[in-house]
């Protein structure tokens, strides 16, 4: 009952969802990102890191001048680490400030009609699809559309903090 | 009174010396509003503002409202009318008979049909008219947008009968808002409900802006006169402002402010005019205005923040207007039967000295061989002018040059943009300097090296943009000194100097108040009373001085006064009192002053309405640390004190100690950093093998284990490592780091909302290589460390048997255990540990 709802609501977004995407892969799943939210794409760099953040947190980069926070995504989807190579790349997004998302590769930009994009399916409870905007078909391919503003929602890392202030303060 | 015309016709001679231009609606605004004073005037029946000034004033009045509102009916022909009708208003206010009917005439065949009719020029029923004009024009800036309707100006039934005015007037100009004011000079002043247009909001604002700059400028020029009240010139100085303030209140509709500040201004311009004598209770009535006139701005800055929609509530006014009119009548009898010639130009336009004389005078002064003699000096010689006079003009002549616009406004935050893509530039200058390439290339090192210093003074101008005097802030201490000695009873003579220091612009709003409260403390508990001082053997009035200037990479702002100074003894036995100090403890001077920087402590025996509350001190601190800057405190019982403010140059830059901890580099700013050391392993003590404790100089600090505690790595040995002390909160804290990297400036960025909850770290800074580090903060550290403990280094016992040894050999090579840098004793304990 309460997933019939969730399709439909999704649904109605998905109309509105059609406009390029820039595709990246995550530990061999494929993601989109719309690319109004996309300011630069920079190889991976020194991060330094910042204490009392949880592990997805990666620390802050200098982007000429300004300190923005980067977050692996690997790590706050709960994927296995992986080593940074040639290929990972820092995307820095927008989302009311700057952020930089740590993936594995930046693949092109698509252009994906609202058509072509399916709300996402109930994945199970295991799986968390709040900030699955949908599911985008490109040929056979499918990409996981990515709500970003969800993702990186300041709200929830502030949430993170203080819980771990909380458990600090308990201990 | 011929202070409003007077003041008008001048205002509007010096408008028409150069060329108008249809899209100054800046100065045509500015003659709008003379040509109402010239009605107004008028109406109250001034001398010199005849019927015929009056009926120019009013066409002119309609023609320039037609100007600023692209409405004239010719607007070309309209602009060239402007100057002869001046021209004609001068020769007319000067007593002339003037033929007018032409030039009206045209002036209203330009101003366009609707402007009034023949038949009735004096009741305008162009008065609507003028009621958009005012709604349209009322900011000075020409991009003004066309506002919506505005409140109409105040219904003459309404007025009429709350404020009587002179008969004369009252029949001449029914409609005349001149009723509420300077014709007004009997019976109590009624305020109107005032209504704000919000739409005409941002114009509010840019008033409240421009007022609030003007209110410092006033403060300070009434001390100024009142210090030298014979002086006109400063007089004069005092004037603009006010009268300033009036124009605008004006168009804004704001009645009561303009309605006050005429006041104010008519009793200036008496003063300048030697016609009334400014004396110390002028200076505190009008004192009291500004005051007033800071609460009408107040409330309506505080209306704009929440609009209800009704009325904005303002101050009452009644009771001041009585008192500066009253104020204003004594000298206004005089009259200016004793028009003074000015020089030149000046002194023809007054027509007091024939032009004839000063056209002998100027051919004796072109006919003189060798060096001309001066103009004036040929007047006085001929018995044409008093020297005085002469004096006077030649200030007037000063004042009234026109005073070029040197500055603009921008936006702090455009500035921070710019200091931050220079700090980029710098950054990425350095690495292209460092490149092997332009290392090994002369002629690119030539050229790249000269990129450099261009880039160096491009920082250097970006960082000098934030900076502004300090002399305003002093300035108003001056109200501050005078207001409290007042009230204590105290004499009490301000010093100041370096008011041309500069600091940032932050740092001076931040400082503004704990300065106010120092300067109030200096007077009130620093100062003794008269007799205190007599009894003393010092001079009865007591000194007090401020001072600002550059020490090293700081800039030290230091109030001094020559009062009782700081009780030692009674220091203590408060502290003691206070728990926060013991009877047994040895305490430096320094550490029984700081005592007063604590929170809820006052020596005071009783409590003045002044200060003495005991809350300030802390509070003062609390400002000072967070612009990262330090309070020094010196004291002689007796003598007097002085208390020093070190304060960084800017907030954008800190001077800071690179150091590595763990992996991470880490940045501790300079101004809190005690000392660093190398502890001898008999320095530390740690309880229940757990919280570590540093010994210096007999105090104990907390060791905190810098790495471990932000994750960056384990605990180190402190021993084989390094030690440093910072202040934080009174305290030392003793931070363990793995080495000192360097000293070097860092830019500081601010790491936003998503790391704000991050303890320990105040910002970031971009490193030379371009990579970031954090700086470190000390208070944060300190509360983190309590909550969580860190990790302490352990040495097993054998450190135990070792540390004897260690100091044994310490002994026998007579090392005494003191603080050292990274120095000597390095390559001894490495050696005691390894064993």
């Amino acid at each position: 009952m309460q997933a019939t709802t969730m399709q439909k609501s999704s649904g109605v977004r998905a109309a509105t969802l059609g406009g390029k995407y820039l595709t990246f892969s995550l530990a061999s799943e494929e993601y989109g990102l719309e690319i109004l939210k996309v300011r630069e794409i920079i190889g991976i760099m020194d991060i330094t890191a910042m204490p009392q953040m949880p592990g997805y947190v990666k620390g802050v980069i200098n982007l000429r001048g300004k300190v923005i926070p980067v977050i692996d995504l690997r790590l706050k989807f709960g994927l296995e680490p992986a080593e940074y190579t040639e290929q990972t790349c820092i995307v820095v997004v927008d989302v009311g400030s700057l952020v930089g998302i740590i993936v594995d590769t930046v693949q092109e930009v698509l252009d994906i009609d609202a058509g072509q994009i399916d709300p996402p399916p109930p994945l199970g409870a295991s799986v968390d699809t709040s900030f699955v905007l949908g599911m985008g078909k490109v040929k056979d391919d499918v990409k996981i559309l990515l709500d970003i503003d969800k993702v990186l929602g300041s709200d929830e890392i502030a949430a993170v903090l203080e819980e771990a202030a909380q458990v600090a303060q308990e201990a | 009174m011929t202070a409003t015309a007077q003041a008008a016709v001048a205002g509007l001679s010096e408008a028409v010396s150069a060329a108008l231009d249809r899209n100054d609606l800046g100065r045509l605004a500015r003659m709008h509003s003379w040509c109402q004073d010239l009605v107004e005037a008028a109406a109250g029946g001034e001398a010199g503002a005849t019927p015929t000034v009056r009926t120019l004033a009013e066409r002119l009045v309609v023609l320039l409202e037609r100007l600023i509102l692209d409405e004239a009916a010719n607007a070309e022909l309209g602009i060239t009318l402007v100057r002869p009708a001046v021209a004609l208003v001068e020769r007319a206010y000067k007593g002339e008979t003037v033929q007018a009917d032409e030039l009206l005439a045209q002036i209203q065949a330009a101003a366009g049909s609707a402007a009034g009719s023949e038949a009735a020029p004096v009741e305008p029923p162009a008065r609507p008219e003028p009621a958009r004009g005012l709604a349209t024009a009322k900011s000075p800036k020409p991009s003004a947008a066309p506002a919506p309707a505005a409140p109409p100006p105040p219904a003459p039934a309404s007025v009429a009968p709350a404020v009587p005015v002179p008969p004369l007037a009252a029949a001449a100009v029914p409609g005349s808002e001149a009723a509420g004011g300077g014709g007004g000079e009997t019976g109590p002043y009624v305020s109107e409900p005032l209504i704000l247009d919000l739409s005409e909001r941002e114009h509010l604002e840019g008033f409240l802006e421009e007022a609030a700059e003007h209110m410092d400028a006033i403060e300070t020029g009434l001390l100024e006169v009142e210090a030298d009240p014979g002086n006109s010139a400063k007089i004069n100085e005092l004037f603009r402002p006010f009268h300033t303030i009036k124009g605008i209140a004006g168009f804004l509709n704001l009645r009561d402010i303009n309605r006050l500040t005429h006041e104010i201004e008519t009793i200036l311009d008496l003063g300048r005019k030697n016609e009334l004598k400014i004396t110390a209770a002028t200076v505190d009535l009008i004192l009291q205005s500004v005051d007033v006139l800071k609460a009408q701005l107040a409330a309506i800055r505080a209306y704009l923040a929440a609009p209800t929609g009704g009325p904005c509530p303002q101050p009452v006014i009644a009771d001041i207007m009585a008192r500066l009119r009253q104020a204003a009548r004594p000298g206004s009898g005089g009259g200016d039967a004793t028009a003074r010639p000015k020089l030149g130009q000046i002194l023809v336009a007054e027509g007091a000295v024939a032009e004839t004389d000063v056209q002998s005078a100027l051919k004796d002064q072109e006919g003189a061989a060798g060096s001309p003699r001066k103009l004036g000096e040929i007047l006085v010689e001929r018995g044409a002018a008093a020297p005085g006079d002469v004096e006077k003009a030649l200030v007037q002549q000063a004042a009234g040059a026109p005073l070029a616009d040197t500055s603009i406004r921008v936006d702090t935050a455009k500035l921070d943009l710019l200091v931050d893509a220079v700090g980029e530039l710098v950054i990425a200058q350095s690495m292209v300097s460092m490149t092997e390439a332009v290392t090994q290339n002369e002629k690119l090192h030539r050229n790249v090296s000269q990129v450099t210093k261009i880039v160096r003074d491009v920082q250097e101008t970006a960082m000098a943009m934030r900076m502004v005097p300090i002399g305003q802030t002093f300035q108003k201490m001056r109200r501050v000194v005078r207001d409290v000695s007042r009230k204590a009873g105290k004499q009490v003579e301000l010093t100041i100097a370096g008011e041309e220091t500069e600091l940032d612009k932050n740092v001076i709003q931040q400082m503004s108040d704990p300065l106010v409260h120092m300067v109030r403390n200096a007077v009130d508990h620093g100062i003794e009373s008269p007799e205190g001082r007599r009894q003393a053997g010092k001079p009865e009035v007591g000194q007090v001085f401020l001072n600002a200037y550059h020490q090293g990479d700081s800039i030290v702002i230091e109030i001094r006064d020559d009062g009782r100074g700081l009780d030692r003894d009674k220091l203590i036995a408060k502290g003691i009192e206070r728990g926060l100090i013991t009877a047994d403890d040895q305490l430096s001077d320094q550490q029984v002053y700081a005592m007063i920087l604590q929170p809820g402590f006052s020596t005071a025996e009783q409590v003045t309405d002044i200060s003495g509350r005991g809350v300030g001190m802390d509070v003062v601190r609390r400002n000072v640390e967070q612009l990262r800057g330090k309070i020094e405190i010196q004291s002689e019982k007796g003598r007097g004190s002085t208390f020093l403010i070190r304060l960084p140059l800017t907030l954008a830059i800190i001077d800071g100690m690179l150091v590595k901890v763990g992996q991470e580099r880490m940045i501790i700013p300079t101004i809190l950093i005690e000392q660093s050391l190398r502890p001898e392993r008999k320095q530390i003590t740690s309880v229940q093998r757990r919280g570590a404790m540093l010994q210096v100089r007999g105090e104990l600090c907390p060791l905190i284990q810098l790495a471990a505690l932000f994750g960056a790595g384990g605990p180190v040995d402190p021993c084989e490592h390094l030690v440093v002390l910072v202040q934080c909160e009174g305290q030392k804290i003793a931070l363990v780091v793995n080495e000192l990297i360097g000293q070097q400036q860092v830019v500081i960025k601010t790491l936003g909302q998503r790391f704000k909850h991050v303890r320990g770290v105040s910002g970031a800074a971009i490193l030379g290589d371009g990579r970031v580090g954090v700086i470190l903060e000390p208070t944060g550290i300190l509360a983190l460390h309590n909550q969580r403990g860190s990790p302490c280094y352990h040495a097993k016992p054998v450190v135990r048997t070792l540390e004897k040894a260690a100091v044994a050999v310490a002994a026998a090579t007579e090392l005494t255990p003191r603080e050292s840098g990274t120095g000597p004793r390095a390559e001894l304990e490495p050696a005691a540990v390894s064993v």
